[in-house]
């Protein structure tokens, strides 16, 4: 590690950070003064909540892999049939999250936060068991108890114990476990999408085959269901395919528009390679002619040539005229208004991200000020538009 | 019974200790304030209203930060799907006689990368507990800040 550069980083962020805009602190203030204090119902989105409880938005395929620790192996032991219990008996409960029959004190939700740190990373497992019933009817006064017909953890009066806290961890832990575990393969809902799961890798992989040539058979898949709110009633559902292979030397993300099977975004990440490396000569004639590719990939996701009104190729270099990020960027402009933006590596001289853009004239105004102010910083901008 | 819930002065005690990592968290994606503003707020909104399914109270701060990364990547898929309507300005800038400021490197990372640089350096919180944050394994924030280190390097 660089102590000199870490130092000198920390230093420089803080320095450079900035009062925080007056607009921001005065609308935090507001917000907070304003908290609603109505209990808002929480939305099912999905069936396996507990699996996908917030939208998440990943763009590349992630090849790391969890350490194997005490704790994976314990969750990793459970029997099958303890697993297919705890996630049938939690994916029938009635209410969306767990509560405590009292408040916690300040006490026990440090000791919940210290005994989780052990839990997870010094095997300080429970002894026992939580006791669980189904009905409230059932639930013994006194004893440690979660009851699954009103999501419902009856604690004591008395303060709770290290072994009490640590067995609601353990609840916790191996629920999540269990319905991660039992839901795998089928943690997206395509209830009410026009594109089924299937149809939508079956886009995913034809696009992989006639964009980068990719052999598709046996390939491995996993799918995500996203569903990004524009307003409370607009949302804008699309599934993430991740595809990969052994053989192949990427791992791959697209992401399928779930109302129409639109490819909105194709993202490739190199297993061995950097995409955006500095230092390499720029190479205008290089980049011109590889439009030609962008026209066969326009082609490929099903735009027509006709379509396409001008594409302009910008590069951004140095002084030394070497790529600033080693990358070259291309806006493809739609006679519909429309267009797409496509990221091609130098290093692995490849597109390694493309995605579809709704108002081009945004996206080139959005280019527009990032020039202005990375010319101030000495990065020369060069553009060309093609034909 | 009574339910237990996390209280308001305990919440608006979070969000004021961490309003600001928030901002630059969502600015490093979002790339001008009135976008950094709205994912904020929003954040901050959808904490509250599903605060009780928040099993460990304790881990309302994580949370929030976990949140706001997220929603702030969202509305990048949204926005480029909306029109624009307005200039939506920028926050940090470059003086001329002080040289780039650093937070306009940051900027130009990859997300995975900007926020752990946040997470890391600005806020000092530890490898364990931004894999904490972010649900990640230790070995991915090593891996992402290592990264991040490098470009930066190529950038400054």
């Amino acid at each position: 590690m660089d102590k000199r550069f870490d130092e000198k980083l920390k230093k420089d962020l803080v320095k450079d950070a900035g009062p925080l805009p007056e607009s921001y602190k005065e609308r935090v203030a507001v917000l907070l003064e304003n908290l609603p204090h109505n209990q808002m119902e929480h939305k099912k989105k999905f069936k396996f909540r507990y699996a996908a409880v917030l939208a998440v938005f990943l763009l590349m395929a992630s090849g790391a892999r969890a350490a194997v620790n005490m704790y994976q192996e314990y969750l990793s032991s459970m029997s099958r049939e303890d697993k297919k219990d705890l996630n049938e008996r939690t994916q029938k409960m009635a209410d969306n999250s767990d509560h405590f029959s009292r408040e916690l004190s300040n006490n026990e939700r440090d000791k919940i936060e210290r005994l989780r740190d052990k839990y997870e990373n010094d095997g300080l497992f429970a002894k026992e068991k939580i006791l669980e019933t189904d009905k409230k009817s059932e639930v013994k006064a006194g004893k440690l108890t979660f009851c699954y017909e009103n999501s419902t953890f009856y604690i004591p009066d008395e303060e709770l114990t290290d072994e009490e806290i640590l067995e609601i961890i353990d609840f916790w832990e191996r629920r999540d476990y269990a319905v991660k575990e039992e839901n795998r393969g089928t943690q997206v809902s395509d209830k009410g999408q026009k594109i089924s799961q299937k149809e939508a890798v079956r886009i995913a992989k034809e696009t992989l085959r006639k964009v980068y040539g990719l052999d598709v058979d046996s390939v491995e898949s996993s799918i995500e269901f996203d569903l990004a709110e524009l307003s409370e009633k607009e949302s804008m559902p699309s599934y993430f395919i991740y595809l990969s292979k052994d053989a192949w030397d990427y791992d791959t993300c697209t992401e399928v528009d779930s109302e129409n099977g639109t490819v909105n975004q194709v993202s490739i990440s190199h297993k061995t390679k950097e995409e955006c490396v500095s230092g390499i000569k720029a190479n205008e004639g290089k980049y011109e002619e590889y439009a030609g590719q962008i026209y066969n990939i326009l082609s490929a996701i099903g735009e027509k040539d006709d379509d396409v009104e001008e594409i302009c190729l910008i590069y951004k270099y140095r002084k030394d005229g070497t790529l600033s990020r080693g990358n070259v960027k291309y806006l493809v402009k739609l006679k519909d208004g429309s267009g797409y933006v496509f990221l091609y590596s130098a290093n692995t001289e490849l597109v390694y991200n493309f995605y579809k853009v709704y108002h081009y004239a945004d996206t080139l105004r959005q280019e527009n000020r990032k020039e202005k102010r990375q010319k101030q910083n000495g990065i020369l901008e060069k553009r060309l538009t093609i034909q | 019974m009574k339910k237990s819930e996390i209280n308001e002065q305990y919440f608006v005690k979070i969000v004021e200790e961490e309003k600001d990592l928030m901002f630059r968290l969502a600015y490093n994606i979002m790339q001008n304030i009135a976008d950094s503003e709205d994912v904020v707020a929003e954040s901050i909104c959808k904490a509250w209203e599903k605060r009780d399914s928040l099993k460990d109270p304790a881990k309302l701060r994580n949370w929030m930060l976990r949140i706001t990364v997220n929603l702030a990547k969202n509305a990048v898929v949204i926005r480029n799907r909306t029109k624009l309507v307005e200039d939506c300005g920028e926050y940090y800038s470059s003086k001329p006689d002080e040289g780039t400021n650093v937070w306009e490197l940051v900027g130009e990372l990859k997300e995975k990368e900007s926020t752990v640089i946040t997470l890391y350096y600005y806020r000092g919180f530890s490898v364990k507990e931004i894999a904490r944050i972010l649900h990640v394994p230790e070995g991915t924030v090593k891996s992402r800040l290592s990264q991040a280190r490098k470009h930066l390097k190529d950038l400054m």
